[in-house]
């Protein structure tokens, strides 16, 4: 590598040894180097005359301003022309791709100049004569509504039930899905009411289908994640707000009294509704039962499979299922206590030093293999029939 | 109590597994009697390993026994962990000391939150936990330094947010002049569709959805003396069309004044207002029900420090003028939230509901006739 740098730079060197000595022959128009004259010749470089490609200049482009300031101006009426942006388009203005500058409101044309964009002029449409631009940064916009109504009714009915192109093709698609959704609503609502009147004897059909309603309300957001005393409160809003409006349409004289009626009405009854019904993990209607009640009922659950579970007696196949059909039926649980429990008595080899046994032993035992992460090999690990919970 | 012992270092240098732990898990390291620990989200084995290193079966973060088993601690963690605990406790201790000195509330204030800021167990609580709806066992907002976290967690990503809608939705200066947000505004509709999501500002919502009133949760980050503190919501709609005019006024569709809050306890929901008498309704909840062939309405809200004052006041038109009663009542804006609506097949129904009259059909295309 220094070899090949080394023969560059005196490569370099030289050349330039070769271009100072021509530059100085240059310098003098004739000189005489070893003895050699030079005459040096000025030959013509530039053209006498004129040629077509001269003398080509476009017309005029009319460039500049084509409004006054203050003057009137219509939607879309150009203001100025011109190349690059001598001016920039204000309020109520825009520019076009030659930068062409344009109202977009009917105003009074206004050339101006803001103090957020200090090197900048600029070119705006103020809505009222008496205004100036730039509109103070503070006060609210000046806008121009534009839309006119339609007068003719049928005109404007027919304008009302005219749909976008994407709108009128969806419209069929969600009447249907309300139509479905009101359907299920109601079969729910059947349920609901069924089930209120077991639980209720002597509910009037009117408030059964009061209370049906809010419990179907309740259900979606409990759904929806919210908690039970929010979504009780939702519906009671709800209903109440419904009432208020409906008296506030009939235009009753007696409205206050009336809706602290109804109001007090529906509390007692809601009351009632709540000290005796809660929901169940797939949001059925069950009788009341606190949260403390409940869990209790689920540790009770856990000490029914934890004896069922150890019971020896008895075919471990069929102690599966009983397992099994406690767990999935019980209606009380949630999902996490659900999978805890399928995780403590579902579990079909149980935790490691029970029933294992000595390999050797290969006729009492299973065999299976497993990757020893401490030790980096595989364990063979024997089990006899003891491990397994089930077969 | 070092949390391991130093001579066994060296044999953890070879060790493939996660190093043996010889921890009194009963030590209590909390800095301040206010930090709740004995109750945590993330479960017992997470706040163990926090405060008392990685325990013998691996780190409870990971979850398959298979990685648990592979795990091995970086050489010297532990020790470093401990100097730098017990640094950042020292520090904290002085914080506390001087707080026993101080009277000034907003240097206690600040104090409080310097004390806390570090603990370990704070910035775990704060990270993994809920924060919107906060579970007070994990992230207690009468506590400054939840507060302050809060808020740094906010101007991170909420307040840019809300504040770049504001702006380009020319909510201000179209309703107030400006805002200087002090508070966290969030909103959601709990309405009979049984939809449960916090509404981002400036989306679009349907004329279902926004049927009833919303519920709307004030945050607030300041040191201010809460319980004594009164607030206002106002709903305003700056777009309802003014067709004499050929332009746009605003109307209120929903006021609300004297409202308590909480740090924790700052939700006004349906539950709220059938419970707390105490609040004003300064004017009823009108929903919004824009006119075919117009522009989205925006549909801004508003919340208010009174400043002590109460503001029994109710008003009966809805036509609003926004900045003279803010002047008028000298409210303070410390927070402002804006949804927008737009004509849809439901708001007939809505219009039916609320009793009010038959919405004007506009023209499709907009005319060129000047403002007067």
């Amino acid at each position: 590598m220094s070899l090949l740098t080394g023969n560059i730079k005196v490569w370099r060197f030289q050349s330039f040894l070769k271009s100072t000595s021509l530059n100085n022959i240059n310098n003098n128009s004739t000189g005489n180097i070893n003895g050699i004259n030079i005459n040096q010749i000025r030959t013509a470089t530039k053209k006498v005359a004129g040629s077509r490609t001269n003398m080509r200049d476009s017309a005029g482009r009319r460039l500049g301003a084509k409004v006054a300031e203050n003057e009137p101006v219509k939607i879309g009426q150009i203001l100025y022309r011109q190349r690059g942006t001598k001016f920039y388009p204000g309020e109520n203005a825009s520019i076009g791709k030659d930068h062409t500058i344009f109202a977009m409101e009917p105003g009074y044309v206004r050339f101006y100049m803001d103090p957020f964009h200090p090197k900048r002029k600029f070119i705006g449409i103020a809505l009222k004569s008496e205004l100036r631009l730039p509109t103070p940064h503070f006060e609210p916009r000046v806008r121009r509504l534009g839309y006119l109504p339609i007068e003719d009714k049928s005109k404007a009915q027919f304008e009302e039930n005219n749909l976008s192109r994407k709108n009128h093709l969806l419209k069929p698609q969600i009447l249907q899905d309300l139509k479905q959704r009101q359907i299920n609503r109601d079969v729910l609502l059947d349920n609901y009411s069924q089930k209120l009147s077991k639980l209720i004897p002597n509910l009037s059909n009117e408030d059964n289908k009061l209370l049906s309603k809010r419990y179907l309300l309740i259900k979606t957001h409990l759904q929806n994640g919210s908690k039970l005393i929010e979504s009780q409160s939702i519906a009671t809003f709800i209903y109440l707000q419904n009432i208020k409006l409906n008296l506030q349409q009939q235009q009753n004289s007696q409205i206050e009294n009336k809706f602290d009626e109804l109001k007090q009405n529906y509390l007692e009854l809601i009351k009632l509704g709540d000290l005796s019904i809660s929901f169940d993990n797939k949001f059925n209607l069950i009788p009341y039962l606190s949260e403390n009640d409940r869990l209790l009922k689920i540790k009770e659950l856990d000490s029914q499979l934890n004896s069922i579970f150890n019971d020896k007696n008895s075919n471990r196949n069929k102690i599966k299922e009983q397992i099994k059909s406690l767990i999935y039926n019980n209606n009380l649980c949630t999902n996490t206590e659900r999978k805890l429990l399928i995780s403590k008595y579902l579990k079909t080899i149980l935790s490691e030093p029970i029933g294992l046994v000595n390999k050797s032993d290969k006729k009492q035992s299973s065999i299976s293999k497993r990757w020893n992460y401490v030790k980096n090999k595989v364990d063979i690990i024997a089990r006899s029939k003891e491990s397994f919970a089930f077969k | 109590m070092l949390r391991s012992n130093i001579l066994k270092s060296s044999k953890r240098l070879l060790a493939t597994t996660a190093e043996q732990s010889t921890v009194n898990s009963n030590t209590e390291k909390t800095w301040s009697s206010g930090s709740k620990s004995d109750s945590f989200k993330a479960g017992k084995n997470y706040r163990e390993a926090l405060l008392n290193g990685v325990p013998k079966n691996g780190p409870p973060s990971l979850r398959s026994r298979k990685y648990k088993l592979r795990y091995t601690s970086p050489v010297g963690i532990n020790e470093a962990f401990d100097e730098a605990y017990e640094f950042l406790k020292t520090k904290s201790q002085n914080k506390y000391e001087l707080l026993s000195k101080e009277t000034d509330s907003d240097k206690q204030h600040q104090l409080k939150i310097e004390a806390e800021i570090n603990n370990p167990e704070v910035k775990f609580n704060f990270e993994f936990n809920e924060k919107l709806e906060n579970d007070q066992r994990y992230i207690d907002y009468t506590q400054p330094v939840y507060r302050e976290l809060k808020k740094k967690h906010w101007e991170n990503y909420g307040q840019m947010l809300l504040m770049q809608r504001l702006e380009s939705l020319a909510v201000i200066p179209d309703t107030l002049a400006t805002l200087e947000p002090k508070a966290e505004v969030s909103l959601k509709f709990s309405n009979h569709t049984g939809v449960n999501r916090w509404i981002e500002p400036g989306m679009l919502l349907s004329s279902n959805s926004t049927t009833y009133s919303p519920t709307i949760k004030i945050q607030e980050f300041d040191n201010v003396d809460i319980s004594n503190e009164l607030y206002t919501v106002l709903i305003v709609n700056p777009d309802v069309p003014d067709i004499e005019k050929n332009s746009y006024k605003t109307q209120l569709q929903w006021g609300l004044s004297n409202v308590k809050l909480d740090f924790n306890d700052n939700v006004i929901s349906p539950k709220k207002l059938l419970e707390d008498k105490s609040i004003n309704e300064i004017i009823d909840y009108s929903p919004p029900v824009p006119e075919k062939n117009l522009p989205n309405q925006r549909f801004v809200t508003w919340v208010f420090r009174q400043n002590n004052v109460q503001l029994n006041e109710k008003i009966s038109t809805r036509d609003f003028d926004i900045r003279e009663f803010v002047e008028q009542k000298k409210l303070l804006p410390i927070g402002a939230h804006v949804w927008r609506s737009s004509w849809d097949l439901n708001v007939a129904n809505v219009r039916d509901l609320y009793g009010l009259p038959n919405g004007t059909v506009f023209q499709k295309v907009r005319g060129k006739h000047p403002l007067n």
